[in-house]
């Protein structure tokens, strides 16, 4: 909400420096979030008064003004505005004056003429839009005092009562200790009363408790004077006519919203407030059209809707320049009814945004005359006897009490009833009673805010001010914090995977169905936004390895290569449990591509490939303390190249999957190398994590080391040959390392060498050689018996 | 008799020793060991002359042959010690390396910006006494919005562009819900925080869709605003590292009642009259206040007993200010040239 610094401190009748009064209203929560000089800051820019203009010779639009700026004296400035004449009131920049957009107003000479400042338009120093001459301002204003500023405040949802120029003065006041009290109309009224020329029925006291209106004659509709539009426009609106623009200025003046109507347009002179039909529509003042609900609330006359309640009016009874007779209204309305309405068409004006955060019932009838007032005076419009007022039953407010040894408790202050009540009375509570150990108060009607006895401490600490509550530190007991597991996990998991070379990425968990589905991800259990920003941002990502190539894409293009990425984020999808429609897990993802080192001049790089990524994976299940994992190419994710891409299992439980992104994926990204992918499921793991490690003894013993080259059916997966090998070599294998894979050559077709070091050892003696031939000889028969193997050195010998 | 044997041991004695003095490699010193201290040493020869000497002479050659023995033993391994040594010296002597080649590269990874920053908060809170939870993204309107006092069509969920999903879900727009959750699990006095990612309907430079939050609360029999802000303050100055000039302001939080937010003086550059000049202002940086008895009531306390502040911070716009940024897109963009920056 935009407010002039101007106005604000005429309202609350104090003088004051702009960015000290600034803070202090941030400090009492009315937070002042910028502000726009217009000199009240600088003292740069200032009122004056053009005294006297003559045309600049050889230049068909320049002026050469003498200008009375007070203090800072008569200067003689060259303008070259259209409007400037003798008499008028504007706006001065003087020589060093910054006007927003950094432009430095200097002392120069313009055509020979020395010109010592700048007056200003509208548009030059951002008080409105206005650039076609200077900016007149009302014949009233104090020439030679700097001009203004504008306050961008930030109200909070829960201080309606601050929506407006006098609200905020209030609050300001009460921080001074004064109390200010709104103005008090003064009509002169026609002798006919409202009531024999205008009807009205509320036909739902629900939403709209109270409504009451006046009606004027006469009125001649025009231009607004210069004093109304100036403060218009103060508020960022654009006057219209002498009668809208009253409205306006009686809405920022108390926060009241007010509607005119031109009531020769109001069919009957009838004014019914109902629920509208479903699926009836009207044509709003901004000639929108719009089709109703059953829960919109409307104004209408006789036969059609004329204002939509609290939010617009309609183009059928706009005051327009040929309206003679208007009719005037303030209503309270049902804060909820107004925001649905509201909402549901996808209006927001400064009537509903007020309504909806509940205006103040008892200045209905205040802010009614206090226009009425005003557009009399500026139309000439007589004022028809009385007011139409429905009444009703209005939100109370109920008294409230404040225990004193709480509220000195919580604010760690020593507070007593009469001072608390004292500060009070000046934002309008009401002292029901008190005594030592209780303050029971009554907040006024404009602050429904207030239901609560912590509701009342904070306007004692606001007005006391947060800052002079002392600070104290807390004490809890020395429980010590058992970390849950999950975290603890994704903690060792991010340490494990860093230290493999991966570098973190966060990504947004909402992503497109294009990229999903250019992924090759699984979209058949998507969930999607109801809301989505755009399309690039429309369902939740059912994995995390499509971000991720996305991540290592885009690096590509900025010449950023061999590319080692991860992330742990959450996944979601749909279910079919209509009570949990929706699952999230922790994922582990991380993507590779390019080389594993760099060229170096003592090692060659190699590319990163399936068995490097494999190698991570294990590297990192191990450093969480899982010891095995196993492979296989089983129910591939269509996300992986059919033959380059692995589940990985820890015991018979799928815990993710590795391998090289599916061509077709990599293809559909524009991407030409290999990207090796890595999607693990982190809650999954952790159920595999064990507690804690038990102690083995490190064997005394020495070890006994064989190596065997076994030849098999190139088809034959090692991990079977492995599985068996560790099978017959039981607790004494120690350790087992296939160091060779050979094909070619010297080798009969269709058939690889498959060469294992083995280490035995025994935990309580040495091993004796006729052991181990045992188990070697045990180990390939059954090598030999299922995959049809035979040792190398075997064949060799028969050739 | 004995007279020639040790005559020929003194020999042996002193031709061996200058073989010893003389010889070049550790081969060489094998030989010389061989001949003279193996088993058919010529020393070991000359003793097996013994037997024809006389009972008194035996051990007079015997202890002569010891000392000979001594003497060659000590010369050998004394040659043999210098002779390792020269040898690892020539060895050294032709180990020169060019120190001034590059190493190799042993690259590891880090975690990103803003997972540094959500470890550091998480730290201090753990060393403050707080316990961490952790809760689902994906909610429903009571714990997101109702049991934080945010009835529906109420006006503070304008703070809260939401995200919604079919079958009356949203995306939490706060970690506020894990605060109800906590509390219906525990008993106080409880001090409990939580990191998470939230999402609200906002996209510009300083707002993104979706951000992280740090929320907190602590709840007991008496806890005061001043424990608020006694709480706070040493938390910006532990996470900024050094002593900050904070101050505390009303707000309004549906779920908090007395609010405040937190402002923390910090230097920026403005430009001034056309110079860029170093000033402080005061920039948001928290939200927080007491614990609203609704909220109480919900997490199943009598608020009339206990009190409790709860806080949330935003972890992008705490990032931001600890690296000096401008703008949050750069967090998501996943840049490794930014991301190794850090």
């Amino acid at each position: 909400m935009q407010l002039s610094f101007r106005w604000l401190t005429h309202m609350a009748r104090m003088t004051s420096d702009p960015l000290n009064l600034a803070e202090r209203l941030t400090q009492i929560g009315i937070e002042v979030e910028s502000i726009l000089d217009l000199g009240a800051v600088s003292g740069k820019i200032v009122i004056a008064r053009v005294t006297a203009v003559s045309p600049i010779e050889e230049t068909d639009h320049l002026s050469l003004c003498q200008v009375d700026a007070g203090p800072h004296g008569s200067l003689q400035v060259v303008c070259g505005a259209p409007n400037v004449r003798e008499g008028m009131i504007t706006v001065l920049a003087l020589p060093g004056a910054i006007l927003p957009g950094d432009k430095v107003i200097k002392q120069t000479k313009v055509h020979g003429v020395e010109s010592n400042g700048m007056l200003c338009s509208g548009a030059e120093i951002k008080f409105n839009a206005d650039a076609s001459g200077v900016l007149e301002l009302p014949a009233d204003y104090p020439v030679g005092e700097p001009f203004d500023c504008f306050y961008d405040i930030k109200v909070t949802p829960n201080r309606a009562d601050c929506l407006s120029v006098f609200g905020v003065a209030r609050d300001i006041a009460a921080l001074e200790g004064r109390e200010l009290y709104p103005h008090q109309a003064r009509l002169r009224e026609t002798m006919d009363p409202i009531s024999l020329s205008v009807q009205v029925t509320v036909k739902d006291k629900k939403a709209c408790p109270r409504y009451a209106c006046r009606m004027l004659r006469k009125v001649q509709v025009g231009e607004s004077p210069v004093w109304l539009k100036r403060a218009i426009e103060s508020f960022g609106l654009r006057p219209v006519n002498n009668v809208v623009d009253v409205t306006n200025y009686v809405l920022i003046e108390y926060g009241h919203p007010l509607h005119a109507f031109d009531l020769d347009r109001v069919l009957n002179r009838q004014v019914i407030v109902r629920k509208a039909e479903e699926g009836e529509t009207m044509q709003l003042l901004d000639e929108r059209e719009i089709t109703l609900t059953a829960e919109d609330l409307l104004i209408c006359d006789k036969e059609r809707p004329i204002a939509l309640a609290g939010v617009m009016g309609g183009a059928n009874s706009e005051i327009s320049s040929n309206t003679t007779t208007i009719l005037l209204e303030s209503a309270y309305f049902d804060p909820v009814c107004v925001r649905r309405t509201a909402g549901r068409h996808d209006l927001s004006t400064d009537a509903s945004y007020r309504f909806e955060r509940g205006t103040d019932y008892k200045q209905t009838i205040p802010s009614l005359n206090r226009a009425t007032q005003l557009i009399a005076e500026l139309t000439g419009a007589e004022v028809v006897k009385g007011a139409i007022d429905t009444g009703g039953s209005m939100p109370q407010t109920t008294p409230i009490t404040v225990s004193i040894p709480r509220a000195s408790m919580i604010l760690e202050t020593e507070l007593t009833p009469s001072a608390i009540a004292n500060k009070l009375i000046h934002l309008g509570f009401e002292t029901v009673r008190s005594d030592r150990e209780q303050l029971i108060v009554r907040p006024p009607t404009y602050r429904q805010d207030v239901t609560l006895d912590v509701d009342i401490i904070e306007e004692i600490a606001r007005l006391h001010g947060y800052d002079y509550i002392n600070e104290s530190i807390p004490y809890l007991p020395a429980k010590p914090f058992t970390q849950p597991p999950l975290r603890t996990l994704r903690k060792a998991i991010r340490k494990a995977i860093e230290r493999c070379g991966f570098w973190e990425t966060i990504n947004y968990s909402f992503t497109s169905r294009d990229l999903l589905s250019k992924c090759r991800a699984p979209l058949d259990k998507v969930v999607e936004l109801l809301n989505p920003l755009n399309n690039d941002l429309a369902v939740m990502r059912t994995a995390l390895i499509p971000s991720l190539v996305q991540n290592a894409i885009t690096n590509t293009r900025h010449s950023n290569e061999n590319l080692r990425l991860y992330e742990i984020a959450k996944v979601y999808e749909r279910t079919d449990d209509p009570s949990e429609p929706y699952f999230e897990e922790y994922r582990l993802a991380y993507v590779m591509t390019g080389q594993i080192a760099l060229d170096h001049w003592r090692d060659k790089s190699r590319a990163a490939d399936f068995y490097y990524l494999k190698g991570i994976t294990e590297s990192v299940m191990n450093e969480i303390g899982i010891e095995t994992i196993t492979v296989d190419a089983e129910d591939l994710p269509s996300i992986l190249h059919p033959g380059r891409g692995a589940r990985v299992r820890v015991g018979d439980d799928v815990v993710g999957w590795i391998g090289i992104l599916h061509p077709m994926a990599a293809q559909a990204m524009d991407f030409k190398d290999d990207i090796l992918v890595a999607e693990l499921r982190i809650e999954r793991i952790l159920e595999h994590v064990p507690d804690r490690k038990e102690y083995k003894a490190v064997g005394r013993y020495p070890k006994v080391s064989r190596d065997i080259a076994l030849i098999v059916d190139h088809g034959t997966p090692a991990g079977q040959i492995q599985s068996i090998i560790q099978e017959l070599g039981g607790e004494l294998l120690d350790e087992l390392h296939l160091f060779d894979v050979y094909e070619g050559d010297r080798m009969e077709a269709g058939k690889k060498s498959l060469a294992y070091a083995m280490t035995f050892r025994a935990p309580d003696r040495t091993l004796r050689e006729e052991e181990i031939d045992e188990i070697q000889s045990r180990i390939v028969a059954a090598l030999g018996q299922q995959y049809g193997a035979v040792l190398r050195d075997q064949t060799t010998a028969k050739n | 008799m004995l007279e020639t044997h040790i005559v020929s041991l003194d020999k042996i004695q002193s031709e061996a020793l200058k073989a010893i003095r003389s010889a070049k490699s550790l081969k060489a010193m094998d030989e010389i060991r061989v001949k003279y201290l193996g088993k058919k040493s010529v020393v070991n020869s000359v003793m097996r002359g013994m037997k024809d000497l006389t009972p008194l002479e035996k051990p007079i050659l015997g202890q002569r042959a010891n000392v000979t023995k001594e003497t060659l033993q000590k010369a050998v391994s004394e040659k043999l010690k210098e002779l390792e040594q020269a040898e690892v010296q020539g060895k050294i002597n032709k180990e020169g390396l060019d120190v001034t080649l590059p190493g190799l590269p042993i690259e590891r990874g880090r975690s990103h910006p803003l997972t540094r920053i959500i470890e550091e908060v998480e730290d201090i809170f753990i060393s403050m006494g707080f316990t961490v939870e952790d809760g689902p993204e994906i909610e429903d309107d009571f714990h997101n919005f109702e049991a934080l006092n945010i009835p529906p069509h109420h006006p503070a969920r304008d703070m809260h562009d939401t995200f919604y999903l079919p079958g009356e879900r949203l995306l939490r727009t706060h970690t506020s819900p894990v605060q109800v959750r906590a509390m219906q699990r525990n008993k106080p006095p409880l001090a409990v925080i939580s990191v998470g990612k939230v999402y609200r309907v906002d996209q510009d430079p300083t707002h993104s869709p979706m951000f992280q939050q740090v929320e907190g609360f602590m709840i007991d029999k008496k806890i005061t605003f001043g424990n608020l802000k006694g709480a706070l303050h040493q938390f910006i100055t532990t996470l900024f590292g050094e002593e900050k000039e904070v101050r505390f302001r009303p707000s309004y939080f549906p779920f908090t009642e007395p609010s405040a937010e937190m402002d923390v003086k910090w230097q920026v550059s403005r430009e001034i009259d056309g110079v860029m000049t170093e000033v402080e202002e005061w920039l948001e940086i928290l939200g927080a206040g007491m614990i609203h008895p609704e909220v109480m009531r919900y997490g199943g306390y009598d608020p009339n007993e206990y009190t409790g502040f709860a806080f949330g911070a935003g972890i992008e716009r705490l990032a931001l200010l600890k690296y000096g940024l401008k703008n949050l897109r750069v967090f998501f963009e996943n840049d490794v040239r930014f991301l190794k920056q850090f």
